[in-house]
């Protein structure tokens, strides 16, 4: 990966409502897999957090919250940050 | 003053237009999304705890219209019908709009169950209602719906509760961002929020008052506590260079500051983050179960049927009876319990290590770090302090040691060299009055040559005594025992004439030895890798009571004996600095970064610790086995909950009891259900009470 594409990868997160349960976060992980130009997706329960790290060359922010939402979950974005590939 | 309850970002109560009141207490928000942030959840709990009311009330006449005869049976059945259906449909709406979603998803779930569950029973019972003459016996169901979806919601209700209680550290963290800061614009004073600060910034804290951001102190001195972000529960003494922390409390002094990191760059921010991306990192233990739950629903949906069919076709209880087999099945298993056994242990355990200094970057870490057989460390600068200071000051004349050191110090005192600098360091604890010197000379690689009160003094290694033919006489034996321990030796002559020599080793930390013989406690190897010459590693060895060290080292073979280590089937993690020894960190099983700064999110490592104190390696490991056997106690109550319980709803003990027992069988299905997830995470919440390490002596 060239250093000027690093700084198009995005790190969204949203808290998710009415998905308290694994199920529900495995559900809304395995659609926003689906979409080219998402690299990574997880979710934390506990937290009701859902972590989107998305190419920005690719997808656009309403591309991905399209997709939570015809999952039939609320989200709501709370940051966006940029990611540091060497750390994780 | 008031503050974002959400972002954590000063709001002037003034001017602030998004307000909310929530229990008594009005709150202020910076956006629309804050508000909303904050609102939302308030709102579905609200929902939650008006549907859980009004379905446990509305289940009472249910259940005693259905136990009392107090009406003719057609009339207590549309009785009944009209009472149970509003919670079947209006609070057990949330069921409907789930299953839709998890059909949509196709990714069953717990209220494709619930749903399954309440809507047989309802419609069995709407039928009998509506159509008795189909049936052969006329009882209704209507109080096994009503009640299931009471007691899931009153579990839903305290899994919340519980949930938030496993959360509120991660939010208690968070709070501790300060919100407003003093400036000093133009020599005046200013207060403004600690958004508005930009590095650079000239900051002044007060007694009493938050440190605002990452900071260098400029000008003062003072304690600052900084066991929010440490655990170090010691006031740590702060004077002109260095650094302080955001969020950490000044306790005595007036400190002046030059603002280095502000926003999302502060340590803080940092370690919120990393405390809750932690969270999302799947541990190897959690695919298990949730693989399992992601076949769960229609599994059991298949043992419901077929118990059903099996006991209508063949057990010949009757077709009430075989849908409440159907019905107990269906609502006695719990995939959530399954689901939230690894999450519910892993936030408690990471957000307990957060408290206290430790940051675990996920459950993968956390997992490996449970498993850990050997500890390997870093010599220079992870189990020793890093630079040489004075061990043995030995005077071989008839000088004092105060006044050998004074002479040495003030002939040091223009050197920049580390060991001169040690020198001067003691004479200066000791407060000795330096002498002034008239000429100084340093000779790079060999010692120095100073002129104090006519008097040449000499101070440098053996080469250098030697080249100026020195003899060193009967004093070669006790120097060359002295080398033998690992230590540096400067000799120092007056006049040409031997008066001394003084020992010079990197010294181990305080917590080296303790932590050591904690880990050996804990029934781990030990192991040292150093760059630094046989002699010296033997030395820090034999002190640490530790049996193996690879010495010579280079950098780049670190990792090659890393692979060594693993190859003989040991599970390695690898101590030391999260950015010099990096590779090293990456190439064992797990890394543990000491770290060295406010830029945490830099240190490479699956674990960081904040503060410099190896007991924290210990804590981590020792915090890390406990949250992984935490987990397996939940992973195992989850699976033998469902292995066990599944059987007896699908009528394991009809033989035994009859088929009478599918009279009660769903609401105790029910029960269990509603209290199975509330169980893993109040378990995993027993975490809390993990007591860290503060031994400080070693062991003989």
């Amino acid at each position: 990966m060239s250093a000027n594409h690093r700084n198009q990868i995005k790190r969204l997160v949203f808290t998710v409502r009415d998905a308290d349960c694994t199920q529900c976060s495995l559900a809304i992980e395995k659609k926003l897999k689906g979409l080219d130009g998402v690299i990574k997706v997880g979710s934390s329960v506990m937290l009701n957090k859902l972590y989107v790290d998305f190419d920005e060359t690719k997808l656009q922010l309403s591309d991905i919250e399209e997709s939570i939402q015809k999952s039939g979950y609320a989200a709501n974005l709370i940051r966006k940050t940029c990611v540091q590939p060497e750390n994780r | 003053m008031a503050k974002d309850p959400v972002c954590g970002m000063f709001v002037d109560e003034r001017t602030a237009k998004l307000t909310a009141q929530v229990r008594g207490v009005t709150y202020f928000f910076c956006s629309e999304t804050c508000m909303q942030e904050f609102l939302a959840p308030e709102k579905e709990l609200r929902t939650l705890k008006i549907g859980v009311l009004a379905s446990v009330l509305l289940s009472f006449p249910i259940l005693v219209l259905t136990y009392i005869s107090l009406l003719p049976p057609s009339l207590t059945r549309y009785s009944l019908f009209a009472m149970e259906s509003p919670i079947q449909f209006v609070i057990g709406w949330r069921f409907y709009k789930g299953t839709y979603n998890s059909l949509r998803n196709k990714m069953g779930n717990m209220d494709v169950l619930i749903a399954l569950g309440t809507t047989t029973a309802w419609a069995y019972s709407t039928a009998v209602t509506f159509d008795s003459a189909a049936f052969i016996f006329h009882g209704v169901y209507f109080d096994t719906a009503a009640v299931i979806i009471a007691l899931v919601l009153s579990g839903r209700l305290l899994e919340h509760y519980s949930k938030s209680r496993a959360s509120a550290a991660v939010r208690k963290l968070a709070d501790l961002q300060p919100t407003l800061a003093r400036r000093i614009e133009n020599g005046t004073e200013r207060v403004v929020p600690v958004e508005e600060i930009r590095p650079g910034d000239s900051l002044v804290v007060r007694p009493g008052e938050k440190i605002p951001v990452d900071s260098i102190v400029i000008e003062g001195s003072s304690t600052v506590d900084e066991s929010m972000l440490t655990g170090e529960s010691v006031p740590v003494e702060k004077s002109v260079a260095d650094e302080v922390i955001g969020a950490t409390v000044n306790l005595s002094g007036i400190l002046k500051l030059r603002a280095e990191k502000v926003g999302q760059d502060t340590a803080l921010s940092q370690i919120v983050r990393l405390v809750e991306e932690a969270q999302v990192g799947k541990a190897p233990i959690q695919r298990v179960a949730d693989r399992v739950a992601s076949f769960f629903v229609p599994a059991v949906i298949s043992v419901a049927t077929a118990s059903g069919l099996f006991w209508y076709f063949f057990g010949h209880i009757g077709l009430d009876f075989s849908l409440l087999a159907f019905v107990s099945v269906v609502v006695i298993s719990c995939p959530c319990a399954l689901g939230i056994a690894t999450p519910a242990a892993l936030l408690v355990g990471t957000s307990k290590g957060a408290q206290n200094g430790v940051l675990i970057k996920g459950g993968e870490y956390l997992e490996i770090a449970g498993k850990v057989n050997t500890v390997v460390f870093d010599k220079t600068g992870t189990l020793t302090v890093g630079r040489p200071s004075v061990t043995d000051i030995v005077p071989l004349d008839s000088i004092g040691q105060d006044e050998l050191l004074l002479k040495a110090a003030s002939a040091e005192v223009g050197s920049e060299h580390p060991l001169g600098q040690a020198i001067v360091k003691v004479a200066m604890d000791r407060s000795l009055n330096f002498q002034k010197v008239q000429h100084f000379e340093a000779v790079a690689g060999k010692g120095v040559r100073a002129i104090i009160d006519q008097d040449e003094i000499l101070l440098g290694n053996k080469h250098f005594i030697n080249e100026n033919g020195i003899e060193l006489a009967g004093s070669e034996a006790l120097l060359t025992q002295m080398e033998e321990a690992g230590k540096t030796i400067v000799i120092m002559s007056i006049n040409r004439r031997l008066v001394g020599a003084m020992a010079l080793a990197d010294t181990l930390k305080i917590s080296a030895k303790p932590t050591v013989d904690e880990l050996k406690d804990m029934g781990i190897e030990v192991i040292i890798l150093t760059g630094d010459n046989p002699r010296t590693a033997k030395a820090i060895s034999n002190e640490l009571g530790i049996k193996t060290y690879f010495a010579g080292v280079l950098p780049h073979e670190k990792q090659g004996i890393i692979e060594q280590l693993q190859k003989e089937g040991k599970i390695v993690a690898m101590v030391g600095d999260g950015i010099n020894d990096a590779p090293s960190l990456a190439r064992a099983d797990l890394g543990i970064a000491i770290g060295s700064g406010t830029d945490i999110a830099r240190e490479s490592g699956g674990i960081v610790l904040i503060k410099d104190d190896l007991r924290n390696v210990a804590n981590a490991i020792r915090l890390s086995r406990k949250t992984l056997s935490k987990i397996r106690q939940n992973l195992f109550w989850a699976f033998a909950y469902n292995v066990l319980l599944i059987p007896i709803a699908a009528g394991a003990l009809v033989p035994l009891f009859g088929a009478q027992i599918y009279g009660f069988l769903p609401f105790l299905a029910a029960g269990a259900m509603a209290i199975s997830s509330v169980t893993v995470v109040t378990n995993s919440l027993l975490l809390f009470r993990f007591g860290t390490t503060t031994r400080m002596e070693g062991r003989g």
